[in-house]
């Protein structure tokens, strides 16, 4: 979510994931996963205006948190650690 | 002019729509639609079209996981009630164990009686032969020129062997005593694909005329009783009433002949066709020889079979009268007999599905004392549940606080009732656990205490544990029915204002005020649980309730100290919803 700007909705979420893994990933996968995010504080979420561009219809936008982006820098640090701990060893 | 975008196709709209998204419905159809239009203008609208219905299964199969985590939660509740009143789970484990245990032992005698398969080879490629009479009788015999029309031409489609039930005084190692047996065919055992314990099965020079007596194959469970298991019973002589012959061989363990449970085969006898070597005079026609029991070649089915053998009883039947045509003289017995073999027909029954072979429109259990024994069981299963569901509904006048408060944040009814039930289910669970265990005793028990020519087996399978988990969930469900209704039923603001909150008995306090956010809302994050206690107080106040609660800043621990959120209100520090809320109700807290 956060690569994708300050706030994005599930199409875009879904595209980037399969670009940047190369393997599909189901809407459906895309939208459990944002879910169980916003359940923990990772994320929030709130309505789009309506635009005429999708029949009137509103885009759930979400935002990552400060809790959800301290906790993602948190997990890049204890990786990098674990990998420089295997690096030195190897 | 602008085109219009493409639109998915219907079917994936009617099914999206069916989709259980909740509040997200507009934006996930939305989405949905958004993906199909870009993806019909880079890879073609069929491709889309197909994308579009992997998502829609995709958004579909999205609230099990939260249906999943739901579960889960519950369950962990549930098992953090059974460890906070083991008392109680004890108490209603036994009681459950009782009632699931009496269904489960009865279950694995009907599984072993209804569903237990043959000892055979193959038993699914194994039919029986009958020959259904003018009188409408079911015989498991055939006449034997019909079998040897069967032998001659049947012979690309099926094998053949047959066998003839009865019951005979036999005298083995200085005893006599009745026991059911079959005459056989020498190729009997072989037919089956049942081996020798000791000795050997029937061959085919066992059915020569010019052999003395005939040889014996005896089971194993007569071997044990009789000899107990000597190997020198092999050899010895034995006497079928009037008749002499010699064992050659005990049967494997486990085979107990293609018979009913009821009366178990202790011995297998070659020379059935001796039984019927008269069979080459025409008159009378009352010989018969025994039951033809068939294995479908490879390729073969059941109702290719029967086809053959429609037409193979038609031709069989008119070579008959023809034949009697010139053996009878008389014309009233010819019409008799003429009658006769035009209402004489041969069913076919699955071996896997004749649980009574030599009575296959019997009924195995009587269908009353079948239909009393499953009564009582549910009975006793029903008042396990009954009493189980009593103590919880006791308990779940302890819960109402709880139950109130979560529906005060958004908890609809369903929610609840899947929630207690759950409950009840892991409770049920505990209970089924034990109740294995007693099923387990009782099936012991009646292996023990029945006759051991008995012919079930009684075990424990798979089917028994299913139908035990099947139990515990039926009880589960029962039990937890009459909670859910208590709770669908519990008064929102009156539980929460008479502050009865939480699993626990309330603390005695020496001023215990009727509504304290501090303890309401232990429970919960502290803006929603203090938004749910004003919210409480707030329609107490609208309704018109007497505004009867002191001041927190009055409320005092029982040593006499302000209480921390006291102190907090008096210092200003208390959210801000709150003092808005409390500004709008004026003086009532």
């Amino acid at each position: 979510v956060r690569a994708l700007g300050e706030s994005t909705y599930g199409v875009p979420v879904q595209q980037f994931v399969e670009q940047a893994t190369g393997r599909r990933a189901s809407i459906g996968a895309v939208y459990a996963a944002l879910e169980r995010l916003e359940e923990k504080g990772f994320l929030r979420s709130e309505f789009s205006e309506a635009t005429a561009t999708r029949g009137g219809k509103r885009k759930r936008l979400f935002s990552v948190t400060a809790l959800g982006l301290r906790t993602a820098k948190e997990l890049r640090r204890v990786r990098e650690q674990i990998w420089r701990t295997i690096e030195e060893q190897s | 002019m602008s085109t219009r975008p493409p639109k998915p196709p219907l079917l994936g709209r009617v099914l999206l729509k069916l989709a259980r998204v909740r509040d997200h419905r507009e934006d996930v159809e939305a989405d949905l639609t958004d993906l199909f239009e870009t993806r019909a203008t880079t890879m073609g609208r069929t491709r889309a079209s197909l994308r579009f219905f992997v998502d829609v299964f995709s958004v579909w199969r999205w609230p099990l996981g939260r249906w999943a985590r739901d579960l889960s939660a519950d369950m962990k509740q549930g098992l953090r009630l059974m460890r906070r009143g083991p008392a109680f789970t004890v108490a209603a484990a036994i009681v459950l164990s009782l009632g699931i245990g009496v269904n489960t032992a009865l279950f694995s005698v009907i599984n072993s009686l209804f569903f237990s398969e043959l000892p055979v080879k193959a038993p699914d490629e194994l039919f029986y032969l009958y020959t259904r009479n003018e009188a409408g009788q079911v015989m498991a015999i055939v006449q034997p020129s019909f079998l040897t029309e069967l032998d001659e031409r049947g012979t690309a489609l099926a094998d053949l062997t047959t066998h003839w039930r009865i019951p005979l005084r036999l005298t083995a190692n200085s005893l006599t005593e009745t026991e059911y047996g079959e005459w056989v065919d020498t190729n009997y055992f072989d037919f089956l694909g049942v081996g020798a314990a000791i000795g050997r099965t029937l061959q085919a020079g066992d059915a020569d005329q010019a052999a003395p007596g005939f040889a014996v194959v005896i089971s194993h469970d007569f071997w044990t009783r009789r000899f107990e298991n000597d190997p020198a019973a092999i050899g010895q002589t034995v006497r079928l009433d009037a008749a002499f012959g010699t064992i050659v061989g005990v049967a494997e363990p486990g085979f107990k002949g293609l018979t009913d449970p009821w009366t178990p085969t202790q011995w297998w006898a070659s020379g059935i066709k001796a039984n019927v070597a008269r069979e080459g005079q025409p008159y009378p026609f009352r010989r018969y020889i025994g039951g033809p029991v068939g294995r479908l070649k490879p390729g073969v089915s059941f109702e290719q079979y029967q086809a053959f053998l429609t037409t193979l009883v038609s031709e069989w039947k008119q070579q008959r009268l023809e034949r009697l045509r010139t053996q009878i003289q008389s014309p009233a017995d010819f019409e008799r007999f003429r009658r006769s073999t035009a209402a004489t027909s041969f069913p076919m029954h699955r071996a896997t599905e004749t649980r009574m072979p030599f009575n296959p429109e019997g009924r195995i259990i009587p269908t009353g004392l079948l239909a009393g024994m499953v009564a009582v069981v549910a009975l006793v299963l029903l008042i396990a549940t009954a009493n189980i569901a009593g103590l919880l509904m006791a308990r779940g006048v302890a819960r109402t606080g709880e139950v109130a408060v979560r529906r005060a944040l958004g908890a609809g009814v369903a929610r609840l009732s899947r929630q207690l039930m759950t409950e009840s289910v892991v409770l049920a669970m505990a209970g089924g656990a034990v109740g294995l265990f007693v099923a387990y005793t009782l099936v012991g028990l009646f292996r023990a205490y029945t006759p051991s020519r008995f012919a079930v087996d009684v075990n424990l399978d798979w089917r028994v544990l299913v139908f035990a988990v099947a139990a515990c969930i039926g009880a589960g469900v029962l039990v937890g029915l009459a909670p859910a209704l208590q709770a669908a039923r519990v008064n929102v603001l009156e539980a929460l204002s008479n502050g009865v909150v939480g699993t626990r008995p309330p603390r005695r306090r020496a001023c215990r005020p009727r509504l304290s956010y501090r303890r309401d809302c232990r429970h919960v994050d502290w803006p929603v649980g203090a938004d749910t206690c004003l919210w409480a107080i707030d329609g107490r106040a609208a309704g018109g309730g007497r505004p009867q609660s002191p001041p927190i800043q009055q409320r005092r621990t029982r040593a006499g100290g302000a209480t921390a959120a006291g102190n907090r209100a008096r210092a200003g520090h208390r959210p801000s919803g709150v003092r808005d809320v409390r500004a709008g109700i004026g003086g009532l807290v």
